[in-house]
């Protein structure tokens, strides 16, 4: 196709994607099916839809596309590689995967990636590197991807194209880091959830939107690494963790065998990204489920949430003047809230009695407060003039809303999960929560508002990716493998769609902490 | 059942085959406990683990069923004493009670009270099932005879010893029929005869009494037993024993009183007599008698029975269709979202919230929300099309402007091809449906009264 003048470019990666330049960058980039978040409705007023034009920052939808311009979508988002040594040692059996010497261990996320480089014989990480899973701009959730891909082969393709080229890249890095080279690596180990392993594979996960309990093992196990178009490595051997159903996936799998849940004693793991996965174990005996939480905890569905990266508030307290002090990530300017920050930020005005068990907002009549028609009562956090974009940073009753919904998905997740094997809460002794937002809460913050319970026998344990863990753990030991095909075969899929005890856990749990206050008890 | 999952997962084989059609034997546990499969769907069980699950999914209230056997109404067999612990499956019968006065004719009366008393509510057709006839001569026999040629309708038979073998000579053994002697002295007797047995538990009876005499009549070869309470009660102890027979069956403590119970209570007028039924019913009786078909009596005791039996594991679905919120005009917006109750909840509190009065579309996905239905494929175009069409919504706009949740943006082109609707792409969250639709450039915006 000839490119006519009025065309500008958006890059992700090496990815060059041409669009007409018509209307602000935000519409030309919809009119192309490329996502970028606004959920203020470009009205440029959230500041999310940033991106890099000519070095600069710049809000999409205020800006108008010109012909012949680049604009750069996901910059240098690069987080540090997940500590995941402290449980290594679980699985330093001898057993390595092909007998490899150094490997790479790779968790699939759906909106980021990280990969660490293994002294397989040491049992020992020498370095990694994350980074974006650049699918993310043709749809920040999993099932928009799978129903793009359906529609058009095309976008199959582009999806495929993305994730492969998103691995490779970041792969790159992770052996520069480690002082590697490619012929370095022996082996190769990935954890996904389902849809994405699709996508490793190109094959289509049509299947999985209509029947979410078929049979997935074919999914998981050996492969090359070429058959997974990564590149560079040749026929390496590659190990896929098997996964369970078409919603909960390998990435789960390796969670509960790399952390040993439940063996002991009766556990939950929950598993919070973009996805909320659950999973119960007592006495071997697995249930998991996904329950659609949602990114309002990774910055998503908020106006001033963003992820956890520079700049983020990680963490806040209000006085009883309701005067906020808050730390950011990198103690740079604030430029918005993160999970972590939004979970204290409302168990606080929750404790101060400023919000109600519905979410909403009783304002004291000070200037901390502003009433929109649009986003109801807002309490800001920072003004404008103290931001690091020259926009205030508030949470509004709109977003309550939201992050009620959030929370009360994974508790409903939770509650159904545990009542469906047929424990009590109380039974519970031990509670993993890994993941993005997961491993980083703050434990009393979200038990105030009812993300997890008080578990008065139980611990709360918070592993950091546990999804990596087990990548890593999947290289080093032949028996994580063997229990990891073992688990992925015999763990109920609850398909939550079905069942009616969820959707009446949700309503309950749409309070905060909940409409019983005793839940947990 | 009080297994959990954990403890049925222990007995079974633990293969995950597959063969019982459910993935994984933990699933196969969780759903013999939902009622969603049975033991038998399992080829791998052992005799042990069949005694032990068989034994301990026996019903905790045993059934007896009425009627011919083609077609036979269930009472009892409940296993939980609160509906949303898993759901009630038999619920209450209402017979109607015959006079003796008027013969086969009056039979005929009968069965057209029966076909007039019917009433028709939210799609499902409710209606009294059966009649009690009290034998005192030989036109009552007449109606017996009647009945269980013509309609063989569920009957519960009054009467002494040798009426009831009158009536049972007359009634085919495939006819299931309650019958209750007169005499609490025929009982062992009337047991003889091989049909379902009503024992009358009389007020001052003791539980102890009462257990003797089930016992007694199972010797003399009653199978199916059935407790009745009636006249001789004060209605407060009437309806506290009810409950208390239902609590002692479900909690297990007791092997011989779980049996269903018929409650009958002569009133003085229609409407006593349904109150007190609805009474009853509301305490876990498992039939009860109206002495007249009167209309305006028996349709709130129906639709009192049919509330309290819907099984609360099916999705609460909303009727597709259009929902008029606030004083909707003309030129108000119509907004699309999907029958699943929680979703309709969610978008027209919200919408409410915004006193832009609109059109709410609700199209039927089998009761999923937005996202779960387009995952799986149930909310696609033609289901829209097919909406608009039938609805009447063309009649009440006089736009073609369809609000569409943003979850769905991806399908607005083929949408817009589909129905010829111009699609407008909504929030993706409802809660910013407010905002939407105050910026929503509708012509004119009726407000909320």
């Amino acid at each position: 196709m000839a490119e006519s003048k009025n065309t500008f470019h958006f890059l992700v990666g090496e990815e060059r994607i041409s669009a007409e330049a018509q209307g602000t960058i935000l519409d030309a980039a919809r009119s192309k099916g490329i996502f970028i978040e606004a959920p203020c409705g470009g009205e440029g007023t959230c500041g999310k839809c940033r991106v890099e034009v000519d070095g600069k920052l710049k809000f999409a939808c205020q800006e108008k596309a010109l012909a012949g311009q680049e604009v750069v979508l996901i910059g240098g988002l690069e987080g540090e590689l997940s500590q995941v040594d402290d449980y290594l040692s679980n699985w330093r059996d001898g057993g390595i995967f092909c007998g490899a010497e150094r490997a790479l261990a790779i968790d699939v996320g759906t909106s980021n990636i990280e990969i660490a480089v293994l002294d397989a014989v040491q049992g020992m990480v020498l370095g990694g590197a994350t980074g974006p899973n650049r699918q993310r701009i043709l749809g920040a959730d999993v099932l928009t991807r799978i129903i793009s891909a359906e529609r058009e082969p095309e976008v199959h393709h582009r999806l495929v194209r993305l994730l492969r080229d998103s691995i490779n890249h970041i792969a790159q890095r992770a052996l520069q880091d480690a002082g590697l080279r490619t012929q370095d690596i022996g082996a190769i180990a990935l954890s996904a959830n389902t849809i994405l392993a699709h996508f490793l594979l190109n094959q289509p996960p049509t299947r999985i939107r209509y029947q979410p309990d078929d049979d997935y093992s074919a999914v998981g196990g050996e492969f090359r690494s070429d058959e997974m178009g990564i590149l560079g490595f040749g026929d390496t051997p590659t190990y896929l963790l098997p996964p369970i159903s078409g919603y909960v996936g390998g990435d789960i799998v390796a969670g509960l065998v790399a952390l040993r849940v439940g063996e002991s004693e009766s556990a939950v793991l929950i598993d919070g990204g973009t996805n909320g996965e659950v999973s119960a174990v007592v006495d071997g005996a697995v249930v998991a489920l996904a329950t659609s939480a949602g990114p309002a905890f990774e910055g998503g569905e908020t106006a001033c949430g963003i992820p956890a990266r520079k700049g983020a508030i990680s963490s806040i307290s209000l006085k009883d003047d309701l005067k906020p002090s808050y730390q950011t990530i990198g103690s740079a300017k604030p430029e918005g809230i993160c999970g972590s920050g939004l979970i204290q930020l409302l168990a606080c005005l929750l404790e101060l009695g400023v919000i109600e068990q519905d979410g909403g907002m009783r304002p004291d009549g000070s200037s901390r407060f502003r009433k929109t028609a649009s986003e109801g009562t807002a309490f800001i956090v920072v003004k404008s003039q103290e931001s690091g974009s020259g926009l205030p940073i508030y949470l509004s009753e709109v977003d309550i809303k939201n992050i009620i919904r959030t929370k009360a998905a994974i508790q409903a997740g939770l509650l159904t999960a545990v009542e469906r094997i047929g424990l009590s809460l109380a039974e519970v002794r031990k509670l993993y929560l890994s993941g993005n937002f997961g491993s980083r809460i703050d434990l009393e913050s979200a038990k105030g508002i009812g993300l997890i319970p008080r578990l008065p026998a139980g611990e709360v344990v918070q592993p950091k990716n546990s999804s990596l863990l087990g990548a890593c753990s999947a290289i080093l030991s032949e028996n994580f493998r063997r229990k990891a095909l073992e688990l992925s075969r015999s763990a109920a899929f609850i398909d939550l769609s079905e069942d009616q005890r969820f959707i009446e856990h949700f309503t309950a749990s749409s309070f905060l902490p909940h409409t019983d206050l005793n839940w947990d008890l | 059942m009080a297994l959990t999952a954990l403890e049925i997962y222990k007995h079974l084989p633990q293969k995950n085959c597959g063969e019982c059609a459910v993935a994984t034997c933990l699933g196969f546990a969780m759903k013999l406990i939902a009622g969603e499969a049975e033991l038998a769907d399992c080829p791998y069980l052992t005799e042990e683990a069949l005694a032990f699950l068989g034994a301990s999914t026996t019903l905790p209230l045993r059934k007896v069923e009425l009627g011919y056997e083609e077609n036979p109404i269930t009472l009892g067999g409940e296993e939980v004493l609160f509906r949303h612990d898993k759901r009630f499956h038999s619920p209450t019968a209402i017979l109607l009670r015959l006079s003796s006065s008027s013969g086969t004719r009056g039979a005929k009366e009968a069965l057209g009270a029966l076909q007039n008393a019917v009433v028709e509510r939210a799609g499902e057709v409710l209606a009294p099932q059966g009649f009690l006839v009290e034998i005192e001569g030989k036109q009552d026999l007449d109606i017996i005879e009647f009945l269980v040629s013509k309609n063989r309708p569920p009957l519960a038979v009054v009467g002494g010893s040798d009426e009831l073998k009158k009536a049972s000579e007359i009634i085919p053994e495939e006819h299931r029929t309650l019958l209750a002697p007169t005499n609490p002295r025929d009982l062992t007797s009337v047991a003889r005869l091989g049909q379902p047995l009503l024992i009358p538990f009389r007020w001052g009876q003791s539980l102890k009494q009462v257990a003797q005499e089930i016992e007694i009549t199972e010797e003399a070869g009653a199978k199916d037993i059935m407790l009745s309470l009636g006249g001789d009660w004060q209605l407060g102890s009437a309806l506290r024993m009810l409950a208390h027979l239902r609590r002692l069956a479900i909690e297990g403590k007791e092997q011989t009183l779980n049996r269903p119970t018929l409650y009958y209570f002569p009133g003085e007028s229609p409407a006593e007599q349904s109150i007190k039924n609805a009474l009853a019913v509301c305490r876990y009786a498992n039939a009860v008698v109206m002495d007249s078909p009167n209309g305006s009596a028996l349709s709130p005791l129906m639709v009192l029975r049919s509330e309290l039996y819907a099984d609360p594991q099916k999705p609460i679905q909303i009727p597709p269709g259009v929902y008029p919120l606030g004083a909707p005009g003309k030129d108000s917006p119509v907004i699309l979202t999907t029958n699943f109750s929680l979703t309709y909840f969610l978008v027209s509190g919200d919408i409410e919230a915004s006193s832009v009065s609109s059109h709410l579309l609700i199209v039927d996905v089998e009761g999923q929300s937005v996202l779960t239905a387009y995952a799986s494929g149930k909310l696609t175009p033609s289901r829209v099309r097919k909406l608009l069409e039938s609805c009447g919504i063309e009649e009440k706009v006089n736009h073609h402007r369809l609000i569409i949740p943003g979850l769905v943006s991806k399908i607005s082109g083929e949408l817009a091809e589909e129905c010829g609707w111009e699609i407008v792409v909504g929030p993706k969250d409802s809660s910013r449906l407010p905002a939407f639709l105050h910026s929503y450039s509708s012509p004119k915006e009726a407000h909320l009264g």
